[in-house]
């Protein structure tokens, strides 16, 4: 989920008008919400620091507050006991078929599988997707939409 | 403050006819309890809340004697405990048998009971009517975000916020004195702080007592969202997210 937020704050042309759609939609509805987990904020800052070689300003962080901070739009889920242990099944499940699955991609979907989310929606093709059948939830990219994305 | 209240939860799909069925033992279970550790005492149990999203019901017990009240509700704990632990409720046996026969009502649409008190809780599952320990709940610090909807100050200083999460209500326990945090909360969505108890098998929380924190949240303006919207901007040829943040995770 966190490529969903990175493409939305770098506004990639290509993906701001789904992503727009599906924000839009979000924050009208009365059910629906977007999950994700708490280590989101810090990986968005983390590649922020990245791709511009120094640290946030007050006023870009603000900014970016602006989505965490948005409760009728987004679901913060703490990295808690229940989800470390299942993102360590994750990994492992994921060893015994020679899948790689890095700490923060077992956490994000260990959180998605512990809040019952419908659907995963990242940007990432490469590692996360072929943990789908293992989980029995859906990762794909974005599009607009069904109730409880992560 | 008095310890006088209790709280007696199913959880799953009640129906009508399963919940008078609980009811009617749940109030014998009382009773029963009454007569053997509180002389017979004929304490009223007052209705408190009522809450539907799990069948939630607290009463609290009207006596001469408060003291009389304490022992009960300590004794409910002892059920609780032994139900939860597969032991022996050491008490008569019309206690034992309605405490086992509210677990006749672990039907699977029934899930489980929870016994809890001011100062404790239980959860029962089927594992219980097999005389196997239940999964016991597990406590850790965290934080529950959701809408609070009942404070209670008279009884027993406690409030409930229903999670946004799981959509259910999660029993909230202050020490005394605490109870100015509480104040313009009612109806507030809110981060509640503290040590969490959690249902094993769901993670699902259940209470949080020693509260540390209530963070009152403040209502996003209407698509405040898109302030954040290129606050990092982008240009062709840039490396995209998903590659930079696969990159820093591999490394």
């Amino acid at each position: 989920m966190q490529t969903f937020f990175l493409s939305y704050v770098n506004s990639i042309p290509d993906r701001v008008p789904i992503l727009d759609a599906i924000l839009e939609g979000m924050e009208s509805s009365k059910t629906d919400r977007i999950v994700t987990s708490v280590v989101s904020k810090v990986e968005v800052t983390w590649v922020a620091h990245e791709k511009l070689n120094r640290i946030l300003n007050k006023e870009e962080e603000a900014r970016i507050d602006a989505i965490w901070n948005n409760s009728e739009l987004v679901e913060m889920v703490d990295f808690n006991d229940e989800i470390a242990l299942a993102a360590r099944k994750l990994m492992r499940e994921g060893m015994a078929r020679g899948w790689k699955l890095k700490t923060n991609d077992a956490i994000h979907l260990a959180s998605a599988q512990w809040v019952g989310a419908m659907e995963l929606q990242t940007y990432d093709k490469d590692d996360m997707p072929r943990f789908s059948q293992l989980l029995g939830l859906t990762i794909c990219e974005p599009h607009v939409i069904q109730p409880k994305l992560f | 403050m008095p310890k006088d209240t209790l709280t007696f939860v199913l959880e799953g799909e009640v129906t009508l006819s399963s919940y008078a069925a609980a009811m009617a033992e749940f109030n014998a279970l009382l009773n029963n309890l009454g007569k053997e550790v509180g002389g017979d005492a004929g304490i009223d149990w007052v209705v408190d809340e009522l809450f539907a999203g799990s069948a939630v019901a607290t009463f609290h017990g009207l006596y001469e004697d408060v003291k009389v009240v304490e022992t009960v509700v300590d004794t409910y704990e002892v059920v609780g405990d032994a139900l939860a632990n597969g032991r022996e409720i050491p008490y008569s046996e019309p206690v034992r048998r309605n405490a086992w026969n509210l677990t006749s009502l672990l039907n699977g649409k029934i899930t489980s009971l929870r016994f809890e008190t001011p100062a404790r809780e239980f959860i029962v599952s089927s594992k219980s009517k097999i005389g196997e320990k239940a999964m016991p709940m597990k406590y850790s610090l965290g934080t529950v975000k959701g809408t609070i909807q009942t404070l209670t100050m008279r009884r027993k200083l406690s409030f409930t916020i229903w999670d946004t999460l799981f959509d259910k209500p999660v029993n909230c326990y202050l020490k005394e004195g605490e109870e100015e945090r509480m104040r313009y909360a009612w109806g507030k969505r809110a981060v509640v702080t503290g040590r969490i108890g959690r249902q094993s098998e769901s993670g699902r929380p259940i209470v949080i007592r020693e509260v540390k924190d209530i963070h009152i949240l403040e209502n996003a303006e209407p698509g405040s969202y898109k302030r954040a919207r290129g606050v990092l901007p982008w240009s062709q040829g840039d490396e995209k997210p998903e590659d930079i943040l696969r990159r820093m995770r591999n490394a």
